[in-house]
């Protein structure tokens, strides 16, 4: 199961959205339509620009800047590149404010400190074809940051085995996601709970969790999303990528 | 206008012009999205996916608070940004706005 797959089936234009509060109870034809648009190889290759587009973003946050202005140097960053356009804001979250919730106001003037944690959450769009990656940085050796950045990324790959290995459905991979985040001792924040990606604007279609969702989900269709929270802290982490097998995490 | 808060807009959706109940304060995507018209607005109004394109009626544009850095850059990115276009997540209602025209939605 899960060979990386062309869909077959283009949503027509004048389809309307399936409802987010539909996933559990919709098709997985339905729910995994895509556009006239989407493309397999393009798809890869956003993957690809996403991830390279969040480590030099990264490699740019130093101690001192301001949250602000880090978001305003990412969009630079990824204007240049022609993926200004995101089918979701641009999120660098410094500190204190890793604990928000996708969509969420950061505290304003949070200042990057020299043992400190950050993440990145990025949807760009390039021409037709939509991306979705985040990861954890930290620029200190905070332990327990540390630890989150890990396991963010160690919680998210335990996840995928389980998809790959087992064919779970979403609401089974976000069920056990939850209580193995709860076993490494943190809090999963169920807002950020994976969802569909395909050409712009996969909204067209479903905009819905993929953890409601009654099927195993198919691979290069879905994003697998962690955001852990530190129990009494202040700070949390994020990993985020799409669902496809081991070759693609070499 | 009985409210004194409402405004009424006036968009012109396929060619048929509508009248749209509207409230000084909010932007005018979340007033078009209640009247429904079918922005997708996906990235939820924060000038990142550039779903909520509209078209201003040129003799109302002088009349609307001037594009940001972010909203221009968008429109630009991705290929539009006519004279008269604007992101209507990116427009607050005020009073002066009332009878405010819409030529077209994308």
């Amino acid at each position: 199961m899960n060979e990386v797959m062309t869909p077959a089936t283009a949503i027509p234009a004048t389809t309307a959205p399936i409802p987010p509060t539909a996933g559990a109870t919709a098709s997985q034809a339905d729910l995994e339509r895509v556009g006239a648009a989407f493309a397999r190889d393009q798809m890869l290759a956003m993957r690809d620009k996403t991830r390279a587009a969040i480590h030099a973003i990264a490699a740019r946050a130093t101690p001192g800047m301001l949250e602000e202005d880090a978001v305003a140097m990412a969009k630079d960053m990824l204007a240049a590149q022609g993926m200004l356009r995101g089918w979701h804001d641009v999120y660098v979250r410094f500190g204190t404010n890793t604990t928000k919730t996708f969509g969420a106001e950061s505290d304003p003037g949070v200042i990057l400190g020299k043992d400190d944690i950050f993440f990145l959450d990025i949807g760009p769009v390039f021409q037709q074809w939509e991306g979705d990656g985040g990861e954890t940085f930290l620029t200190g050796s905070d332990p327990e940051m540390a630890k989150s950045a890990v396991d963010a990324r160690t919680l998210f790959h335990i996840v995928r085995k389980k998809w790959k290995d087992e064919g779970w459905t979403g609401r089974q991979l976000y069920d056990f996601a939850a209580a193995e985040a709860k076993a490494m001792g943190w809090e999963l924040n169920m807002d950020l709970s994976g969802h569909r990606i395909s050409d712009f604007p996969h909204a067209a279609i479903y905009d819905g969790p993929m953890a409601t969702v009654g099927f195993c989900p198919s691979p290069l269709l879905w994003v697998l999303e962690i955001h852990i929270r530190h129990p009494t802290r202040k700070f949390g982490a994020f990993f985020e990528d799409m669902l496809l097998d081991d070759s693609y995490f070499a | 206008m009985a409210d004194a808060a409402a405004i009424a807009l006036v968009v012109d959706f396929a060619g048929i012009a509508r009248r749209v109940e509207a409230t000084i304060g909010e932007t005018l995507l979340i007033a078009l999205k209640r009247a429904g018209m079918p922005l997708l607005a996906v990235c939820g109004g924060r000038a990142a996916c550039g779903t909520c394109l509209i078209t201003v009626a040129p003799d109302w544009l002088p009349r609307l608070a001037p594009q940001s850095r972010v909203e221009r850059n968008l429109l630009g990115a991705i290929g539009e940004g006519e004279e008269y276009d604007r992101l209507a997540c990116q427009i607050t209602l005020e009073a002066a706005h009332d009878g405010l025209e819409i030529h077209s939605l994308d």
